[in-house]
């Protein structure tokens, strides 16, 4: 006998119809909450989304948009970090150098702060440098090697996107992020909903039904959902977490927390703000350097000097801030020593600091993945893509579900009329704007004033025009046209970068810079990518059943009323 | 739920829609910040108790967003959530 | 081993379970009744896709830096599924349109 006709012969229980019906009803419960929470700020969710997913690319970015700064080039004398542990002993050597620069080039500034940025865009020789003074901040990058300094042009870089991820823009910070931090617990109750209402959560899985219509933009969904699921609930559980000090201070206030103490325990960040400074000589600091990582890797050999911070550089309260890290460390902190700069006596070290403060700082390194390589950043890119696939098909469905059910086509009720305008104007303006500020940044003339500030007017000017595209043109057109302008504007990115830089894909490919090719490259398969989006939000013809079937229900509307 | 239409053909939100969104506003975040300052009442030094507190009322945030809008009856979400902070309530006020 | 080394072990044993998994789903399981003639409803070559990618989260176990690889496994776990999916999801189409 098969299993079909035994569960036929049996029929249910009015106990197990019931109980059927209830769990039914409690998934189109849940649907419903599942749809509201996830449209209500579904296009802010997008946009947080999409910066957030580039921002793992951020320091490549900023290298990309400041082609005068010449590629790092592959460290001949140096192993591969990957296969054996590097000659850690002469990892401080740099700083010294780079140090050195900065006492015979800003004596006076405010505060010195060296780092390394990620290996692709330096490597031990090259380290990052921002200076301070009381009006200006100077970040450029520094070739210990060849002492040479490398002043890019005024550019926000990758760090627009990075910050417009969290703290918006054009808004004071905090509301932005209380804004951002309803946004994230919104997607996540959007998330657990969304669990509960698939019920083929499982048998779906590798599923994908062509040509169905609102079943294949569904199945999207759903793949964009499922399959990255850990990731999902991860990213925005620890995205609430790192901020998680504006949501919940009370209980610091409670316990009558010097939060400023607290802080300063835990993380290396002093500010410069110290008044009457006198002038006073620094001890050498190339020396201290080195004590400081030999003694760290005494106790985890994979310890290394990530950054050095100097306060009041050359006045009696300057100070040296030595920051460590363990390789591939996922935490945030790692240790830090706090030197006097006149004495090079020991002011502040850091201790272990407890488990919960371990897992509060390793949540939030998940989160910002700047502890992953090269191809652990990818994964994270092409998961928060996504993710963003996840929200731009939802976004979409909900109106394909809903467009079937419209007495008339051609004027829709004001909450369908809003939501697929915000789609066009969000899912396909956005992208738009920020390949325009890509362009900006090389057609912007150099010595412009204001230079970096124009370039994101120039991001939000755009964004607004497709703003008003859209509701200019009909939806059909309105996604065409800017789709295809995102995917135009793609395609001609490495023309555009080879006409107005030294850095085309030719001569890139001449001189090895792994870098620019890989953007070159991927400006082509993200242009291939809108191309088949392009494709397909086009929207089915209706055929001449449907029509009909639409005009007749009009018909008996206007008959009843 | 009834849809109801104002004068203008607006469809008039139900009263019991707003104070069940109320309901998981409010009642979510004050069940999340007890939570939050319960772990001060833990034997633990107080740094732990901040983060631990921190992580953990995320997740009872979330949790509690969710049991508002599952339980069917509005005026047994609107009871769950009383009792809730008002346990909670007592505890902080009595350990704190 | 070195760390691209086991990341690139851990994706393909994450490949590998990925693909018995799909293979005995029920979206997929009629195509490959006629190659692969499954015993006992497929029972064994989904236990195997289950224990491929718990080998794979075990092997992380075999770096000095387990956090990092865990994270690597998971990562590589959608990546993986997600590569199934694409090419079942070509796959079906090129067939549509044969026919």
């Amino acid at each position: 006998m098969s299993d079909s006709t035994k569960t036929q012969s049996v029929p249910m229980t009015k106990r197990q119809q019931k109980d059927k019906t209830k769990v039914k009803g409690y998934r189109l419960l849940m649907s419903d909450v599942h749809t509201w929470f996830g449209l209500l700020l579904g296009w802010l969710l997008f946009t947080i989304f999409l910066m957030g997913t580039v921002s793992y690319f951020n320091n490549e970015l900023t290298a990309w948009m400041q082609p005068e700064i010449t590629a790092v080039s592959k460290p001949s004398a140096l192993p591969l970090s990957s296969q054996n542990s590097p000659n850690k002993a002469q990892t401080s050597e740099p700083f010294g150098v780079a140090i050195a620069h900065l006492q015979a080039t800003q004596a006076n500034a405010k505060n010195w702060f060296i780092t390394k940025g990620p290996t692709s865009t330096s490597n031990e020789q090259r380290l990052h440098i921002t200076t301070s003074a009381d009006d200006e901040r100077l970040r450029y990058q520094f070739d210990t090697q060849t002492q040479t300094a490398y002043m890019p042009r005024d550019t926000a870089g990758g760090n627009f996107f990075y910050r417009m991820h969290f703290d918006l823009h054009y808004m004071s910070v905090i509301w932005a992020r209380i804004i951002v931090g309803i946004a994230s617990m919104m997607m996540l109750i959007a998330i657990i909903a969304g669990v509960i209402v698939h019920k083929k959560i499982f048998t779906d899985f590798f599923t994908f039904r062509w040509g169905k219509g609102q079943r294949s933009w569904l199945d999207a969904h759903n793949a964009f959902s499922v399959l990255p699921l850990p990731f999902h609930i991860m990213i925005t559980f620890t995205g609430i977490i790192t901020l998680i000090a504006l949501y919940m201070p009370w209980g610091g206030k409670v316990a009558n927390i010097d939060t400023e103490q607290l802080f300063e325990g835990i993380y290396s960040y002093r500010a410069a703000d110290a008044t009457e400074l006198q002038p006073a000589p620094m001890v050498d600091i190339s020396p201290l350097l080195t004590t400081a990582q030999s003694e760290w890797q005494k106790l985890n050999p994979n310890y290394v000097i990530t950054s050095v911070s100097i306060n009041h550089p050359n006045t009696d309260h300057s100070k040296i801030i030595v920051d460590g890290k363990a390789d591939h460390q996922i935490s945030t902190i790692g240790a830090f020593r706090i030197y006097d700069g006149q004495t090079g006596d020991i002011l502040e070290q850091s201790k272990p600091p407890p488990l919960a403060v371990t897992t509060h700082t390793v949540m939030i390194g998940l989160h910002a993945g700047r502890f992953a390589d090269y191809w652990l950043r990818w994964m994270y890119f092409l998961l928060g893509g996504a993710g963003c696939g996840m929200i731009a098909t939802g976004l979409v469905l909900w109106t394909v579900k809903r467009r079937r059910q419209l007495l008339d086509m051609d004027k829709p009720y004001l909450g369908f009329w809003l939501v697929e305008k915000l789609n066009i104007a969000t899912l396909a303006g956005l992208p738009l704007a920020m390949v325009g500020l890509l362009w900006l940044n090389r057609l912007l003339p150099l010595e412009m004033t204001a230079r970096a500030k124009w370039e994101i007017d120039g991001f939000f000017i755009i964004w607004a025009g497709s703003f008003i595209l859209t509701l200019l043109l009909s939806s059909r057109h309105a996604w065409r046209v800017l789709l295809s302008l995102v995917t135009l504007s793609l395609l001609f990115t490495p023309l555009l970068n080879s006409l107005t830089t030294e850095r085309g894909f030719l001569q890139s490919v001449l001189s090895g810079d792994a870098l620019f090719i890989s953007f070159d490259i991927a400006f082509f398969i993200l242009a291939l990518l809108f191309a088949y989006i392009t494709y397909a939000v086009s929207f089915k013809k209706m055929s001449p059943k449907q029509k009909t079937k639409s005009k007749r229900r009009v018909a008996s509307q206007i008959e009843i009323s | 739920m009834s849809k109801r239409r104002s004068s203008h053909g607006f469809y008039l939100p139900d009263f019991s829609v707003i104070s069940r969104i109320v309901l998981a506003i409010g009642g979510s975040y004050g069940i999340a910040v007890l939570t939050d300052l319960l772990f001060l009442a833990l034997p633990i030094d107080d740094i732990s108790a901040i983060y631990w507190g921190q992580i953990t009322s995320v997740v009872v945030c979330a949790l509690m967003i969710i049991l508002v809008f599952s339980l069917r009856r509005l005026w047994l979400a609107w009871a769950v959530v009383a009792s809730l902070s008002s346990i909670l309530g007592l505890i902080c006020y009595a350990t704190i | 081993m070195s760390n691209l080394v086991l990341s690139e072990l851990l994706f393909l044993v994450n490949l590998l379970g990925m693909i018995a998994l799909m293979i005995t789903s029920k979206r997929h399981k009629d195509k490959f009744q006629h190659k692969l003639p499954l015993v006992s409803k497929g029972q064994g070559l989904r236990w195997l896709g289950f224990t491929l990618l718990a080998i794979a989260f075990l092997l992380t176990y075999s770096s000095y830096q387990i956090g990092y690889f865990v994270v690597v496994w998971f990562g590589s776990l959608t990546v993986a599924a997600g590569l199934v999916y694409l090419i079942m999801m070509v796959y079906e189409q090129l067939v549509r349109v044969k026919y």
